[in-house]
């Protein structure tokens, strides 16, 4: 006895049985059905594989198909997301379009499966190089574009300064001038126009990076922020952490019976030296 | 106070549940007690809890100088314990995070009444986020809060550190709170002191330190000013002395 779940005419999901129906309707049936059950055949195998057949098709319209990045569709979806965020939250976004400079020269000199390889490498340095929540997309041949939610242009500037490092250290056989040539823009709450002004002032960033010489970063606009800031570093937390040593060797004397030396006191010595 | 300008200090930590609103609110008893115009500010708009410590039901905080159009005068509350408060929000997502202009709209408000008053102390919230620091730039003093867990040291360096690269403030005044004995809080603060001599240059100025007192947390619960409400108590001397040391600064002006 087979099964089939196609649309019908009134509802979404009828379910026929098939045995029943005359040879030219039911091959008519099977081809336009959603789902077909044989009787061997086990419900959830056969969902598990539905979906992972409907995720393969989905990642096929949203990905690029050489570097596995997202394509310029996700990407546009994305972006509109995220600056709704932005106005939503008052939370700035940011975004930066990658280039890479003198990829042509490389393609032409090594040919196209060097190229095709330098693309997959620069694919995973920025993977790599970014955080998980940012998005990465693959914007045209050699372009990349990035979306950093809840990320302001300072932050950004300073991502994109590290990519770009880690581009131009990507390794090449033959000594070509590869780099890579990057804009960044802001969106943030005062932002008038909408994905396409934003997409336009990173391009603006990235052409200016082009035309001052390539390999570098410019940005849109001005980080409020300027100072280079310094984490605490851990020079630091172990000058901070010694007194907490002599405090649990203060505990530890309260804790066990005394025998007449004083254990803070000597840990005070300890501490001076 | 022969000039107009009123000593305006601000209360950090870095991390949270030290003390700082303790400390704020004591500390403004005691100059108020000394016969001293004081305001205090409860700049944690995210999570305000000054209103909560003196038992007291606002019926306007920044949230509506901020939001609602109401002017900084009508914000501000007389306390039983002499000072004056402006209560912060809490629970309001907007506030939390609030814009950078609405930070400025804040302080460009509470400037104008900083002259009635010689003293204002400004209680600002846990992290080191844009609106902590904006509100530690707007005092002339900082006072660091910190206890005993080495975390708190930590952070309230971190927020030195901060604070000194972003803004170049170099002094900083520390208390040291819920220590064992005087010279725990002595000891604590001697670190913090090496670290910053050491790394960043320049020295902190030791306020004092607030020993461990059960009085505290009963005052905390009764929605009491402990130093008012049971001034005998340990705790309450040591903010007597920080109070002393506060007051010390009126003449290096």
């Amino acid at each position: 006895m087979w099964l089939a779940a196609h649309k019908g005419r009134k509802t979404d999901v009828v379910i026929t049985f098939v045995d029943e129906l005359p040879e030219p309707d039911r091959d008519a049936l099977l081809a336009r059905a959603h789902l077909v059950m044989v009787p061997d055949d086990d419900l959830l195998d056969k969902i598990v594989q539905l979906k992972k057949e409907n995720n393969h098709l989905r990642s096929l319209t949203l990905t690029d198909a050489l570097t596995g990045l997202y394509n310029t569709r996700f990407f546009t979806m994305q972006l509109e997301i995220e600056i709704a965020r932005t106005r939503r939250t008052g939370q700035p976004s940011s975004m930066m379009m990658i280039d890479l400079d003198n990829f042509k020269l490389l393609n032409d000199t090594m040919g196209h499966v060097h190229g095709n390889r330098f693309l997959l490498k620069t694919a995973s340095t920025l993977r790599e190089q970014l955080r998980p929540t940012d998005i990465v997309c693959r914007y045209g041949g050699d372009e990349f574009a990035v979306i950093m939610p809840a990320t302001d242009l300072f932050d950004a500037a300073r991502i994109a300064t590290r990519l770009q490092q880690a581009i131009a250290e990507i390794p090449l056989k033959k000594l070509l001038p590869i780099s890579a040539s990057i804009g960044v823009a802001e969106y943030s709450a005062e932002s008038k126009g909408g994905s396409d002004e934003f997409v336009h002032q990173a391009d603006m960033a990235l052409y200016k990076a082009k035309k001052n010489g390539k390999n570098q970063v410019f940005y849109a606009g001005k980080p409020e922020k300027t100072v280079e800031l310094d984490s605490v570093t851990q020079e630091e937390k172990w000058s901070l952490a010694r007194s907490s040593k002599w405090r649990l060797e203060q505990v530890f004397s309260a804790a066990q019976p005394h025998n007449g030396t004083d254990s803070s006191g000597r840990a005070g010595l300890k501490k001076r030296s | 106070m022969d000039e107009q300008i009123p000593i305006i200090a601000s209360v950090a930590s870095g991390k949270g549940g030290v003390g700082k609103t303790f400390v704020t609110v004591n500390l403004a008893a005691l100059l108020a007690k000394k016969k001293k115009r004081v305001l205090a500010v409860d700049c944690d708009l995210g999570l305000a809890n000054m209103d909560i410590m003196l038992g007291l039901d606002p019926p306007l905080t920044l949230k509506d100088v901020v939001f609602g159009g109401a002017t900084i005068r009508d914000a501000i509350i007389p306390t039983k314990a002499g000072f004056d408060l402006i209560a912060g929000s809490s629970g309001v997502k907007e506030m939390a995070q609030p814009l950078y202009e609405k930070i400025q709209l804040i302080k460009d408000a509470l400037r104008p009444i900083f002259p009635s008053y010689d003293y204002v102390l400004l209680d600002t919230g846990a992290g080191i986020s844009e609106m902590v620091l904006q509100f530690n730039l707007l005092a002339y003093r900082n006072i660091i809060v910190l206890n005993r867990e080495l975390t708190s040291l930590t952070d309230a360096y971190a927020m030195i550190k901060v604070m000194y690269q972003i803004f170049a403030r170099d002094c900083f005044s520390v208390i040291v709170n819920s220590t064992a004995t005087e010279k725990e809080g002595r000891k604590i603060f001697s670190q913090i002191d090496t670290t910053c001599r050491k790394f960043l240059g320049f020295p902190l100025e030791y306020l004092g330190s607030i020993t461990s007192d059960q009085a505290v947390p009963r005052s905390i619960i009764r929605q009491e000013v402990l130093a008012i409400s049971t001034p005998q108590s340990l705790a309450s001397k040591d903010c007597d002395c920080i109070t002393q040391g506060v007051c010390s600064w009126e003449t290096s002006y």
